[in-house]
């Protein structure tokens, strides 16, 4: 049974009226884990015109008939060198056994590794250098560095594990999902407990991941259950490299960026996986902007978790109606660079910025007050004045419609070629249309949630600040645009704006 | 419609005995509550600078002692007071918490100083939860016309209520709301950049896109 091309057009245009909507309803909170600390508003302008090209660019692959290419030939690829993947395997056993020992047995200040590893480098970092230079997880994954070690001295011992058993199909890549939700929950919503409860997390998850590979082989289970290998994994399809045949062999291959996304083999949950990151991007950019706060306010966390799981549900459900009409390849296609778009949009001052605060965690690792070395490297703050707004704009930009178009492109061709379509043919060219009406919609939402002013009021709630000494709106005219809203940043690092 | 992912606990039919996505469902629900549990325990309480002595940036005769009270009693173990000369060079550390009043922490200074701009790098951790706060001051020691600096030395400078000039801007209760625009930057030029370099991008892509098609053709 063919639907109505007409109908799910007005289908997939209710749920994304639907979504807007309720985007603009009741939802979220303040406190993130990832908190910005540059607040320079994209001017009205820049958005503006961001959203007129987001449109342009998605009609002008839908009237371009033959926008054809060929996914990359799989080449045998190469091994990289030892001394590399022994430093990356290195870089994070050691950033791992950083964390574990400022949990046991560190203080607290700003140079706490735990935050800065695990949401700054990890979260926001590998995730750059996964969809923008390669697989580099595969070697930094501390979880695998940790089993391979003790496998090797079980064996040396003489210590058999119990016997790999066989993952079972029915899973899928849903214990990734579910890991990526509760990550993503953590970092929005359950981030109150700071680094300390950031450790334990990470403790946890190590002893499930180790428990896990024992059980169904590690490469099984790095492939479909452990969520920071299938996120990276999906966002370096991106990559101008990427592991060639057997994971396990390690071999890597160059390719076209972006040339991934036509490869085949998306699944289900991944998109939904795609969804949910996206989503959850949109989610913490929209939930810090001073209208949102307007209508919601800062709600606990039972509030916070339900708007997150409605939002995050909205995206994935309106990802899911699309896929129905234009196909499940084409749509996670379509919608995987402008998740990686959105991501850099909206964190790379994050990492640039708090990134720094390495300085002081180098001088002071286990946040002892110390200096080492009374270079005075433990008192640096973090500095945003080399970042002109111009420039955070251009890239702002250049990220969200360089997403968009790399997802019209890839979703264009990914179902010219599901479908067979003979160049040019019609009908092929209205099934897209409701990609396009979800991508539009995803990317003004973005483009104008990074033109609010923000509100930030990181740990000035924790500080016994009354909820109602909140911050005013940052100035609403016009002219007012770049308004820098200053307030004490996550770990109490303010930053100097932009002089 | 498959099923949503959790946490979705309202969702009754996740709740099914079914599946073993059910009882991955379940398990990250409870996890999702366990972490509940742990995250309301933060407080985050720095003991911020409240006065110092020699006052920052202010220039007096070599003090005998530098003087530095809080916003909340210190954990002497892991504070600390060091005088940094102009070249980098910490000159005199460590530091005494007054055992009657746990807020103060001192730095005697054992010689004179030479004359010169000093940097004063203090670290406090707060007594009630240990974190950490850093900061720096700055006094400048003048060419002693007095013979006996040490005397009125440490009142040259009247304790004076310093703004930290640390990372704490949280020193301000709520957040500074509408800082004007201070940054050039707000002019329509500069927003107009982005867009150019954007569009410049997107031109040159297309250029490149067609010619690379004709060329195909031929």
């Amino acid at each position: 049974m063919r639907p109505d091309p007409v109908r799910l057009v007005r289908i997939a245009a209710t749920a994304t009226a639907v979504g807007s909507l309720v985007a603009a309803g009741p939802a979220i909170a303040l406190a993130h884990a990832l908190s910005n600390t540059y607040q320079s508003r994209l001017p009205l302008i820049v958005y503006l015109a961001g959203a007129a090209i987001a449109v342009g660019l998605s009609f002008a692959f839908l009237l371009i008939a033959d926008v054809r290419a060929e996914p990359p030939v799989t080449t045998a690829g190469r091994v990289p060198p030892a001394a590399l993947r022994y430093l990356l395997r290195a870089i994070g056993l050691i950033g791992w056994l950083w964390v574990c020992a400022q949990g046991i047995a560190g203080g607290s200040g700003t140079g706490d590794v735990t935050t800065l590893f695990l949401w700054v480098y990890g979260w926001v970092g590998l995730a750059f250098l996964s969809a923008f230079v390669g697989p580099v997880w595969h070697w930094l994954d501390p979880f695998t560095t940790i089993h391979d070690l003790g496998a090797a001295i079980f064996r040396r011992f003489g210590v058999n594990g119990w016997a790999i058993a066989d993952y079972p199909r029915g899973l899928g890549r849903w214990p990734a999902l579910a890991g990526l939700v509760f990550f993503v929950w953590l970092e929005l919503v359950g981030n109150g407990g700071g680094p300390r409860s950031l450790f334990i997390v990470l403790v946890g998850y190590t002893a499930f991941t180790l428990a896990m590979m024992a059980q169904f082989g590690r490469d099984a289970w790095r492939a479909n259950g452990e969520t920071f290998s299938v996120w990276f994994g999906l966002l370096g399809r991106l990559a101008p490299t990427a592991l060639a045949g057997d994971p396990a062999e390690g071999r890597v291959a160059r390719r076209t960026f972006a040339s991934g996304l036509l490869l085949p083999g998306w699944r289900f949950e991944d998109l939904v996986m795609i969804a949910a990151g996206t989503a959850s991007i949109l989610f913490d950019g929209l939930s810090q902007t001073q209208p949102w706060f307007e209508v919601f306010g800062a709600p606990g966390v039972p509030v916070k978790t339900l708007q997150l799981a409605g939002f995050l549900g909205l995206i994935i459900v309106a990802a899911l109606l699309v896929s129905r009409l234009v196909g499940l390849p084409a749509t996670a296609a379509g919608l995987l660079p402008i998740a990686a778009g959105y991501l850099v949009a909206h964190y790379f001052t994050y990492l640039l910025i708090d990134g720094q605060r390495i300085i002081v965690a180098v001088a002071d690792p286990f946040q002892q007050g110390w200096d080492l070395g009374n270079f005075g490297w433990a008192f640096y703050e973090p500095t945003s004045g080399f970042l002109p707004p111009g420039f955070v704009w251009t890239i702002q930009l250049a990220a969200v419609v360089g997403g968009h178009m790399l997802g019209a492109w890839a979703g264009h061709v990914v179902s010219a070629r599901e479908s067979g379509a003979v160049r040019g043919e019609r009908s092929h060219r209205q099934r897209e249309v409701p990609l396009a009406v979800i991508m539009v919609a995803l990317t003004t939402l973005t483009l104008w949630s990074l033109g609010q002013a923000l509100v930030v009021q990181a740990p000035a709630a924790a500080r016994g600040a009354p909820a109602d000494q909140r911050p005013s709106s940052a100035g609403s005219s016009f002219m007012a645009w770049n308004t820098v809203v200053r307030g004490p940043s996550r770990a109490g690092a303010g930053v100097t704006p932009p002089a | 419609m498959r099923a949503l992912p959790p946490p979705d606990v309202d969702d009754t039919a996740s709740f099914k005995p079914s599946g073993r996505r059910a009882r991955a469902a379940v398990v990250v629900v409870v996890a999702a509550l366990a972490v509940m549990l742990l995250a309301p325990a933060a407080a985050f309480a720095h003991a911020e600078l409240d006065t110092v002595t020699p006052a920052d940036k202010s220039t007096v005769r070599s003090p005998a002692e530098i003087v530095m009270s809080f916003t909340e009693p210190l954990k002497p173990a892991n504070s600390s007071i060091k005088l940094v000369d102009p070249s980098g060079v910490v000159v005199v550390q460590g530091s005494t918490v007054d055992a009657n009043d746990p807020k103060t922490m001192r730095l005697e200074l054992p010689t004179l100083l030479a004359p010169a701009t000093y940097t004063v790098r203090w670290t406090s951790a707060s007594a009630l939860d240990g974190d950490l706060d850093h900061g720096t001051t700055t006094f400048t020691v003048a060419a002693a016309a007095s013979t006996s600096p040490s005397a009125g030395a440490s009142q040259a400078g009247p304790s004076v209520s310093t703004a930290p000039s640390s990372a704490a801007v949280s020193a301000a209760p709520s957040p500074a709301p509408s800082a004007p625009p201070a940054t050039p930057a707000t002019s329509t030029s500069d927003a107009v950049i982005p867009v150019v370099v954007v569009l410049l991008a997107l031109a040159a892509l297309a250029l490149w896109f067609m010619r690379g098609r004709s060329r195909g053709r031929r």
